[in-house]
């Protein structure tokens, strides 16, 4: 077992910022933590570290109960998002740290030095002051640091975040790699929905302290429970059903109950039902059955992004290969449309 | 397109800088490099060797002997003291905070009169209590009194560094799986290290430069400073003053440069201004009671002087008679009433005088491109190198003589007293003092200020003069603020600059304190320094008010609601 949170209750200064986390992460899981700023997802990851006291509930690692252990004592290892290299040591001496606390001796210590200097690609840098890397490096060097030290779980808060977009990009990548590699627990919080998409075994959606969704990847993107992780993980569209009887006719649905999309309870609650697809699920088809207006294009090279609006709800769209597909579309133009239902998805709220 | 530029230019702003310029040169320069000169080359006749020297190597030893004592213990001072009342959670804290700076406002040999009420010859330790004869003048009093009067200055540095902690170094650390202790040995203590040198440098100066301590508590014992004050009002050997005068401006210098050098490179503490928690989690019990304990017994050694200024400014006559009295009060009061408002009245415009041209200096050191402005920054910061009684040596060699000083040598013919001897010649020793205090105040706010606002107005139409009046000079007023506050409190206690220019017409307060006690009339002593304490306590309040009269407004505002809301919901719960 990896880590189990039972019922973890953070209070920070007289506000409760984590509400009832309960998690299990197996051996070797990576684990996007995702949510907007002010939801927790930091918080967690300090409680989890022993950075922040627990206020309520409880933390297992490896079996072990750490709720109240000082943070020294966790075998966890952070990388922080402003990276906190010792800026009065080098890069090998910021990498050697743990394990001269550690007291492993010197000759281990080089092996192990050199083989993460390898990995993470920092050869012919280990005399440099810190002061002297460039961001990717100075990211590099808080890797190699938390992982020379072969921690029991790898905390990455927004490590990415200071980067440019093409070297977040490859960043990830090579951090994936290496958490396979070593088949280290990772939890790693990020704000940006692709890094979490892209990087985990796992997605934790947290909203408000709260739990909105674990799933995988693929169960986050297609099943969202609600319209919230609906929308905080990619652009959705969201139609309220029963404002929409040409939606229903299309789905083959009668307009009272819903038992084609095994929707059992919730009808008759005062609750709606909401039907979810994504942009790529909308096709623009003359043959369509749907139509609406064009209020807003823009193209992007491989894509190109529609607003429709479609009855008075907006719709997104996309349009792969729009310079080669021959459409000519224009603002305030009428189109044709119509939505891939086997991809769409129900929820009630 | 050049004259199309020069339309933006302002001619002022180049004849500002060149006039200040010349005159930095005239007024600072000048009299540090006429000290020189004249220990140098005067022909009184008396050996260099034999007699100078050794006196002044004696001097010197103590000095360092003193200086390194006090550096040690009032830095170590300010670093506790800055580690409890910063990063540990305690009751009471707030109140200590407030105390701990309560030196910075009182002059500065308050705490040797407390001391020589307690330790005197007539002390109520030594004397009253223990019965000595005999007291503990010398080495430990002076290494005591300056460390208590300088850890407050160590504090001062090493706190405003402390606040912008970034504790995810130490975080770091701890996850990595460092102890606390380890943590703040081989992380948190070395991050201190510019600041806590800084701190101890400018410790070490100010003691080197301290001239009344040892007059007064020191008996057979005397540092360079003190030796030199001798030279010059005990034995009139102005030649002796100006060798010693060099001699001590060399360790000076190399604190001087060393600080320079540190607080120059600084890489950890101002980039981020992290709003983080900076107290410690997790701390032993032992160890918050210690730092708590040296912090407190700081402040209780403090609050104590103050008492005893207050209980010997109200007794008849301290040793042996300890009635209640307000005959010091009256006497004051009646005849003494004049040092008073000649403090105030030079505290006020140099003060401001000093402030204003430190600002605007350095906004055009830093934002015009004019022939040697990294030169002429430089020399205007000299006055923090040089103890203050040297630079007053300076003064009193310099201007003895017309035109600069040259006049010694050329216009032998000419009535000697140009500026020796007016009032002016106190005004400009204390502005051009202090000038850099606020050239430091504005390069450190100009560094927060956006670089492109300039060009953004010069972008908009804006001619120089109009971007200075319209966008900088605002933005500027916060520098202005500090430096007048500083200078202004500076100015009510300095002494060691000014004590061989004053004439008996305009004595300030600290210079009678410093007569009387020298003559140990204790009372009169200890009421006057505690009317000037309470002066400059009661003038710096009204100038903060009317500098942050908006802030105050609205913070008073803020109060009265909380009061009238408070209020009601008592009234909700009463009723």
């Amino acid at each position: 077992m990896g880590i189990k949170l039972k019922a973890v209750n953070q209070t920070y200064g007289g506000l409760k910022v984590l509400h009832d986390i309960n998690l299990a992460i197996a051996e070797g899981e990576m684990i996007a933590l995702v949510g907007p700023s002010g939801c927790g997802k930091t918080t967690l990851l300090k409680t989890i570290a022993g950075l922040l006291p627990l206020s309520q509930g409880q933390i297992w690692l490896k079996g072990q109960n750490i709720s109240h252990l000082p943070a020294q004592d966790r075998n966890t290892a952070m990388v922080f998002q402003n990276y906190a290299l010792f800026p009065h040591m080098s890069v090998a001496e910021n990498i050697t740290y743990g394990l001269k606390i550690r007291k492993v001796d010197t000759a281990q210590r080089q092996n192990r030095v050199r083989e993460i200097v390898a990995k993470t690609e920092l050869q012919g840098l280990e005399n440099r002051k810190v002061s002297e890397l460039s961001g990717g490096q100075q990211q590099r060097v808080a890797l190699a640091r938390a992982l020379v030290i072969e921690p029991a779980v790898l905390l990455f808060d927004e490590p990415l975040s200071n980067l440019d977009q093409r070297l977040r990009v490859a960043m990830r990548q090579k951090i994936k790699q290496i958490q396979q590699e070593y088949r280290i627990t990772s939890i790693y919080v990020t704000h940006d929905q692709d890094e979490a998409l892209s990087i985990a075994d796992r997605i934790v959606v947290l909203n408000e302290g709260r739990i909105e969704q674990v799933g995988s990847p693929a169960e986050i993107y297609l099943h969202p429970r609600n319209r919230f992780v609906a929308e905080f993980i990619a652009v959705a569209n969201i139609l309220k059903l029963s404002d929409h009887e040409e939606i229903r006719q299309h789905l083959g649905l009668r307009t009272k109950s819903y038992p084609s999309a095994g929707i059992a309870h919730g009808c008759d609650t005062g609750k709606s039902i909401y039907l979810m697809f994504r942009p790529e699920d909308v096709t623009i088809d003359p043959g369509g059955d749907l139509s609406g207006t064009v209020v807003w294009q823009e193209t992007l090279g491989a894509v190109n992004k529609l607003t429709i609006n479609y009855q008075g709800t907006p719709i997104f769209a996309e349009i792969r290969n729009y310079f080669k597909s021959g459409l000519n579309i224009k603002n305030d133009g009428q189109i044709k449309f119509s939505i891939d239902l086997a991809s769409a998805h129900i929820f009630v709220e | 397109m050049g004259s199309g530029m020069r339309r933006y230019e302002s001619l002022l702003f180049k004849l500002f800088y060149f006039l200040l310029s010349a005159t930095i040169l005239y007024f600072i320069v000048a009299p540090v490099v006429s000290v020189f000169v004249y220990g140098l080359t005067s022909a009184d006749g008396v050996g260099l060797s034999e007699q100078i020297l050794p006196r002044v190597w004696r001097h010197m030893k103590n000095s360092l002997l003193v200086g390194g004592t006090v550096t040690l213990l009032a830095t170590a001072f300010g670093l506790f003291a800055s580690l409890a009342l910063w990063r540990l959670r305690f009751v009471g804290r707030g109140l200590m905070r407030i105390l701990v700076l309560m030196p910075l406002i009182s002059p500065p040999f308050v705490g040797s009169v407390a001391f020589i009420m307690l330790f005197g010859k007539r002390g109520l330790i030594t004397h009253t209590l223990l019965g000595f004869e005999v007291s503990p003048y010398g080495f430990y009093g002076i290494v005591t009194m300056q460390t208590i009067g300088l850890a407050t200055l160590a504090y001062l540095v090493i706190s405003s560094a402390i606040q912008k902690t970034d504790v995810t170094h130490e975080d770091a650390a701890r996850s990595l799986g460092a102890s606390e202790a380890q943590i703040f040995r081989t992380i948190t203590l070395p991050l201190m290290v510019p600041e806590i040198t800084v701190a101890a440098m400018l410790v070490f100066l100010a003691s080197l430069s301290d001239f009344s301590t040892p007059i007064i508590i020191g008996g057979g014992f005397q540092t360079l400073a003190s030796d030199l004050y001798i030279q010059i009002n005990g034995l009139y050997n102005m030649r002796t003053a100006a060798i010693s005068g060099m001699f001590l401006l060399l360790p000076c210098a190399a604190a001087f440069f060393i600080q320079r050098y540190y607080s120059g490179r600084n890489p950890v503490y101002s980039q981020a201004v992290s709003a983080d928690v900076i107290e410690y989690q997790r701390v032993s019990r032992g160890v918050k009671t210690v730092l708590i304990f040296i912090t407190s017994l700081f402040i209780l050694f403090v609050l104590l002087q103050y008492a005893f200024i207050i209980v010997g400014a109200f007794t008849e006559r301290w040793g042996y008679d300890y009635s209640f009295t307000l005959r010091h009060f009256q006497t004051i009061i009646t005849k003494e009433s004049a040092p008073f408002i000649n403090t105030v009245k030079l505290a006020i415009p140099v003060g401001i005088i000093s402030s204003l041209l430190g600002v605007l200096l350095a906004y055009i050191i830093k934002s015009k491109q004019y022939v040697m402005s990294r030169q002429i920054d430089f020399l205007a910061t000299l006055p923090a190198a040089i103890p203050g009684i040297l630079l007053g040596i300076g003064y009193l060699v310099t201007f003895r003589y017309p035109l600069l000083g040259a006049g010694r040598f050329y216009l032998t013919d000419l009535d000697p007293i140009i500026l020796l001897g007016t009032g002016i010649i106190i005004y400009l020793i204390c502005i051009y003092r202090y000038l850099y205090v606020g050239m430091k105040a504005g390069y450190a706010l100009m560094e927060h200020l956006n670089p492109n606002l300039e060009i953004a107005a010069m972008n908009l139409g804006a001619g120089e003069r109009r971007i200075f009046i319209d966008i900088i000079f605002p933005l500027l007023k916060p520098a202005f603020s500090a430096a007048f506050l500083k200078n202004f409190t500076s100015s009510m206690t300095t002494l060691g600059a000014i004590i061989f220019l004053l004439l008996p017409k305009n004595k300030v307060a600290v210079q009678q304190i410093f007569t009387i006690m020298t003559s140990s009339e204790i009372g009169a002593a200890a009421m006057m320094a505690l009317m000037l304490s309470l002066l400059s306590l009661v003038l710096l309040a009204l100038f903060q008010l009317l500098l942050n009269f908006k802030a105050l407004a609205e913070y008073i505002q803020e109060v009265r609601q909380w009061g009238s809301n408070s209020r009601q919901s008592t009234k909700h719960t009463g009723g």
